[in-house]
């Protein structure tokens, strides 16, 4: 069964081909099943495909099917052709059995919009580019795989594209990824002339056969962590996924938590053998990670936007996933990309059941004390933040641990202790979250109260599901304190990462690493505790004792303000007029300043188009002397 | 004899005299003309070389630069017959209505 | 092999003209479409016959015209390009007035023209095509005789066009003066044989460059693309941004590909061209943002697309140069199909306003002019991704790293004008009441088979790649 493995990526794919010729035709029922069935054959076939993988040897991976030669030219060629390791199986699955439960999840969810089979058929098509991208077997699959999220990405942001912000998110999304793929390509083609191929398997030969220096391997290393900085929001280029909190939940579910912002993590662990070599490259990924995991977290703490907590946490949570890399634990930090897949789509789907309730509410300012309305959705979303907290037996605590363990035994105390602090933190805003949404006083809007409700089982039984693996998914990679054999996801990676030297710590010192965790995680939790039951003014006290430190962190460190200051206002003076006249805000924020600068000099340069045919004839004939002077005396 | 450079240096005070009056120059017609006597320096030039050179080639060519010019002519006349018919007027700067 | 059939494809295309043109006279109005039947049937035909004379490397007139394989796989870019134009017109010139009698006569010249560019090795020949693809050009942008806009590209067109003439038959001239000859391989023959430097010479190639800039629109010689394009008749103007680009690029092709080999003075050149080609990305793709015509928009953007082009006759890639070619044939040719689409009688909707909610109303259109605007913009896995991916890895393995990442940018920022067009598209509420006229089968041939070519070229180039390199293969070298 294992050799029917390249259906994976074209099941859903399939299925958006029909969706999109027939969508208008098909009654809304059929629209639904087929959608979640063609996710949910992917799935099944993942399952069997990861199955049959483990009884094959080693030595065989990866399994590589090879449809057509797709790019044959002269010296390099590119196939189309999909390959099956552990790396790619387990990506696979999580994006297909994610993918599946939000599919079924989306159907209560979207029941009422206008929209639907369009919803379906791009939420499919995300399944296929995302699928294509972690089973692709070369370098350029993979970057039509990135491409390919990322329209999707734009497509589903933009979703309610009536509603402005959705469709400035979109384009915001967009292109800040741009930005990011353009040093992703320029990586391709260095991989292409100096190592002759994008194949993984022929990189990995390149880099072990040493046919590329260490300054060739840390540009191209750097130039695809730009790509991977661009779609897993790390700093500087993370502005654009808490805008994108503007489509639909389960989209933010699954494509900006789950499955297409981890895609760099991905990235970088199949390039494992060129960063490691490079070195350099490595430490870069690390500190990117450590420092984004920190920043992101303390901006977290003072939103009152549900799903903008979320998506702070996110880019927070993916720093830790780039901190495993960097250190050199491509394995927990793949395993930390697996157990947050489970729990962040729980905890965005729950709150998508939260806005659910609450008739679209997303102020947690206007909830609390929802713990008796929804009985479902409170105990889930419980145990999504418990997860993510790194609370001890939830499956976070197992791979957070792993990622910390790893950095401190490579040495990396600095990366070390950005990390415990951004697990403090992290327990933090988690736990003041449900605080503020489940417990305390409701503040609930009466118009709002009238319709409270828990959602339907359409929409809860994907929760309790995500709820059990949040809780069991760690299981399979316990920490190596409590026996080697145990770190089974670590073990089955093996063969994809190859670890140079694994880092050994004695017995005592992991114990008390992990020992250091679990306070970590309870003291966040304990000051939360303090903080929003026990004493609910101390938040305002503090607001009050440190305003400006508040006032910083609430406006997002005024990132977006001194963007706009540095680029625009310092560049064009009087660049209002230009910003009333360019009527189409491309995106804001940073890359609002660098479109606008770019566009005042379109603007300059449009000047000289006068008409006039003899500024034309004067500009060609400038340029002729030019050209012939230059060829004169040089 | 005259030193064949002469007529080449004449064939260059041609083009740049021709480029001259296409700038200052205002209606359509004379810009043309001063195009036409572009190429005819160029046309000089060719026979200069050809001489120099010995070969045919050269005053060849320059039947099928005047013909070249002779088609030219026409189809620009008709184009800015076409401008008067609509403009009333041909100078140049009045034509600017695409522009940016 | 010398042989009179060497002239065959060029005599059918003439006698073609020739033929539509008397037919005129004797068409009434109604059955005007005959005439781009006629014109149609001996396109077909001359494609078929060029087709046949693949690897016979058949050429006449001592040499002077030839059709090796290179010229024959340009000359067909050019027929297909002058087909799609011809069924796009078929209604246009009847919904926008635009004169029909001279209309495909005069496609025809310019078609001959160009196919007389590609398939000479000499600078005279060429200079003859040149002019014949000029006079027709100048003539078919002013088309549209009743808008005073169309008359304006055509006078601008005519007199940048016949300037910029004159200073290449001035180059010419020197270039003879200095090689005593017109060919282009003996010309590049002196430059390796003169060890010191001729300035003559070398200011003659320099102004035969400048002429060929003005054709394919480089900056700093682009002034007349942005106006000429908008005024002229639509496909016409579609005409334009393929057809004289892929001849002009074919002679510079047939002049770089030999002179990087001798390289004795190249130095300077090839700096020069490189200044060129940052400028015309930069240029074409930074004041294209500020258009809200989309004829404009188009013209800017193929401003730029001249500016990846270059790239490749920089890096020596000449296969990559003419696949580019095939790609943006069908790109290229398919906006502006869907730009012809969106009329009705003495309207054409061209303005960005107008294409709010265009996605919805009209699906199928919204949705193929997406896939080409993609294509421009170069996403995979369309052909402008492939197209331009290998003509930037090309050029990084030659060691023009700084250029790629100027063309990787540039093409960014272009990401920002195409999008918009799509976000008007399917973002915007219909602001304008806009309607179409439907029946137009050919028009919607052309954009199935450019959508065709797009995706073909994109996801299956192999067979056409092959094609390209034996084309390529067959270019001169001493």
């Amino acid at each position: 069964m294992t050799e029917i493995f390249w259906l994976i990526p074209f099941v859903p794919a399939l299925s958006a081909f029909i969706l999109a010729v027939f969508g208008k035709i098909l009654p809304k029922k059929y629209v639904s099943f087929q959608a979640c069935f063609a996710v949910f054959i992917s799935f099944t076939i993942s399952v069997v495909s990861l199955l049959g993988l483990l009884r094959i040897s080693h030595e065989n991976y990866p399994i590589v099917k090879t449809l057509f030669s797709w790019i044959h030219s002269g010296s390099f060629e590119s196939n189309l052709s999909l390959q099956l390791d552990p790396l790619s199986a387990v990506m696979a699955l999580v994006v297909s059995g994610v993918g599946f439960l939000i599919h079924v999840y989306s159907v209560g969810y979207m029941a009422e919009d206008k929209g639907y089979t369009r919803y379906f058929t791009y939420l499919n098509l995300f399944t296929f580019a995302m699928l294509l991208l972690v089973m692709g077997s070369n370098i350029v699959l993979m970057f039509i795989g990135w491409e390919g999220v990322g329209l999707c990405s734009y497509l589903l942001i933009g979703f309610w594209y009536e509603k402005h912000s959705a469709a400035n998110a979109g384009k915001k999304a967009f292109i800040v990824n741009r930005i990011g793929d353009a040093g992703f390509l320029l990586g391709i083609f260095f991989i292409f002339v100096l190592i002759g191929s994008g194949e993984f398997t022929a990189i990995n030969k390149a880099i072990s056969g040493g046919v590329i220096t260490q300054g060739a391997a840390t540009l191209i290393a750097i130039l695809l962590f730009v790509g991977a900085i661009g779609k897993s929001a790390q700093i500087p280029l993370y502005v654009w996924l808490p805008d994108a909190m503007e489509g639909p939940t389960p989209v933010s579910a699954l494509i900006h938590a789950a499955t297409m912002v981890t895609a760099g993590v991905y990235m970088v662990s199949r390039m494992n053998m060129l960063y490691t070599f490079s070195g350099v490259a490595a430490q870069i990924v690390a500190i990117v990670g450590a420092l984004t995991a920190v920043y992101a977290a303390t901006m977290a703490l003072t939103q009152n936007d549900i799903k903008r907590v979320l998506a702070y946490s996110t880019i927070s949570q993916i720093g830790f996933m780039f901190i495993g890399c960097g250190v050199g634990a491509y394995a927990a930090g793949m395993f930390h990309l697996y157990t947050h897949a489970f729990f962040k789509s729980l905890l965005f789907l729950a709150a998508g059941s939260v806005m659910h309730a609450l008739s679209g509410e997303l102020d947690m300012r206007k909830m609390g004390g929802l713990k008796k309305y929804l009985p479902l959705t409170y105990p889930t979303f419980l145990i999504g933040a418990i997860a993510i907290a790194g609370v001890p037996f939830f499956s976070g605590f197992f791979s957070k641990d792993a990622i910390l363990t790893q950095a401190y035994a490579n040495g990396q105390y600095f990366i070390w202790a950005l990390g415990i602090m951004g697990a403090v933190l992290t327990a933090f805003y988690m736990f003041r979250l449900i605080f503020l949404t489940f417990h305390g006083q409701e503040r609930i809007e009466p118009e709002a109260k009238k319709h409270l409700h828990e959602s339907p089982p359409m929409m809860t039984i994907p929760l309790v599901i995500l709820a059990f693996f949040s809780v069991v998914a760690g299981y399979i990679g316990l920490p190596v304190v409590l026996g080697k054999n145990l770190n089974w996801f670590g073990r089955f990676l093996e063969p994809v990462i190859r670890v140079s030297h694994e880092a050994h710590l004695e017995i005592g010192t992991e114990w008390l690493l992990i020992l250091i965790s679990v306070a970590v995680a309870l003291v966040g939790i304990y000051i939360a505790y303090v903080f929003y039951i026990r004493n609910p003014q101390i938040p305002h006290a503090l607001v009050a004792r440190f305003p400006f430190i508040y006032k910083l962190l609430y406006n997002k460190y005024y990132v977006d303000e001194i963007y706009n200051a540095a680029f625009v206002n310092s560049t064009v003076k009087g660049s209002e007029i230009i910003y009333d006249h360019f009527d189409l805000k491309v995106v804001d924020g940073a890359v609002n300043g660098t479109g606008s600068a770019t566009n005042f000099s379109g603007k300059i340069l449009s000047y000289l188009q006068t008409g006039l045919l003899k500024d034309y004839a004067l500009v060609f004939l400038l340029g002729a002397i030019l050209f012939l002077g230059y060829l004169l005396f040089f | 004899m005259i030193p064949l450079s002469y007529f080449l240096i004449l064939s260059i005070i041609l083009f740049v005299l021709g480029t001259i009056a296409f700038f200052i120059k205002k209606d359509l017609i004379t810009m043309f003309m001063a195009v036409e006597i572009m190429l005819n320096a160029a046309n000089l030039a060719f026979i200069t070389f050809a001489r120099s050179a010995n070969s045919l080639d050269g005053q060849v060519i320059v039947f099928f630069i005047i013909t070249v010019a002779a088609a030219e002519a026409v189809v620009g006349l008709a184009i800015i017959l076409l401008i008067f018919r609509q403009k009333k007027t041909i100078k140049s700067e009045d034509l600017t209505l695409m522009k940016g | 092999m010398n042989s009179f059939l060497a002239l065959f494809p060029l005599l059918i295309i003439v006698f073609a003209a020739l033929l539509v043109l008397i037919l005129e006279v004797f068409i009434k109005k109604e059955n005007r479409n005959y005439l781009a039947y006629v014109s149609l049937f001996f396109l077909i035909i001359c494609g078929i016959i060029c087709g046949k004379f693949w690897d016979k490397d058949y050429s006449y007139f001592d040499g002077y015209l030839f059709l090796d394989n290179f010229s024959i796989f340009l000359s067909f870019i050019i027929i297909i390009t002058t087909f799609f134009v011809i069924l796009l017109s078929m209604k246009y010139i009847f919904l926008q007035d635009v004169n029909y009698g001279e209309f495909y006569s005069l496609l025809l010249f310019a078609l001959s023209g160009m196919m007389i560019m590609v398939s000479s090795g000499d600078f005279l020949v060429i200079f003859l095509g040149l002019e014949v693809l000029s006079i027709s050009s100048y003539a078919l942008a002013g088309l549209r005789i009743k808008d005073e806009k169309s008359s304006e590209a055509a006078i601008k067109y005519f007199l940048l066009g016949s300037f910029a003439s004159a200073f290449f038959i001035y180059g010419l001239a020197l270039l003879y003066g200095a090689s005593h000859s017109t060919e282009i391989l003996s010309i590049i023959d002196y430059f390796k044989s003169e060890t010191s430097l001729s300035l003559m010479a070398l200011i003659g190639l320099g102004l035969v460059i400048i002429g060929f800039g003005f054709k394919i629109a480089v900056v700093p010689f682009h002034m007349w693309t942005p106006d000429v394009y908008e005024g002229a008749p639509t496909p016409i103007t579609a005409f334009f941004s393929v057809g004289p680009k892929a001849a002009g690029f074919a002679v510079l092709l047939r002049i770089f590909y030999p002179y990087w080999k001798v390289a004795l003075n190249s130095q300077a050149i090839f700096w020069l061209l490189c200044i060129i080609s940052v400028l015309t990305m930069v240029v074409g793709n930074f004041v294209a943002l500020r258009q809200t015509n989309v004829k404009r928009i188009l013209a800017y953007s193929s401003i730029a697309h001249a500016g990846y082009l270059l790239i490749a006759i920089l890096a020596q890639d000449n296969t990559s140069l003419v696949f580019y070619l095939t790609v943006y044939l069908f790109m290229n040719i398919g906006a502006f199909a869907a730009v012809i689409a969106l009329g009705k009688k003495d309207r054409e909707y061209l303005e960005l306003e107008d294409y709010a909610g265009v996605g919805f109303k009209y699906p199928w259109i919204g949705a193929t002019f997406a896939v080409f605007l993609f294509s421009l913009a170069g996403f995979p896995p369309t052909g402008g991704f492939l197209a331009k991916f290998y003509v930037f890895v090309g050029a990084v393995r030659q060691g023009l790293v700084p250029l790629v990442i100027i063309g990787v940018l540039a093409s960014l920022v272009s990401v920002f004008y195409y999008l918009r067009i799509i976000v008007y598209m399917y973002m915007r509420e219909p602001s304008t009441e806009i309607e179409i006229y439907i029946e137009n089968p050919a028009l919607f041939l052309v954009l199935f088979l450019c959508l065709y070519g797009v995706l073909q070229l994109g996801l299956f180039p192999g067979n056409i790649l092959i094609l390209v390199q034996q084309a390529v293969s067959s270019l001169p070298l001493f």
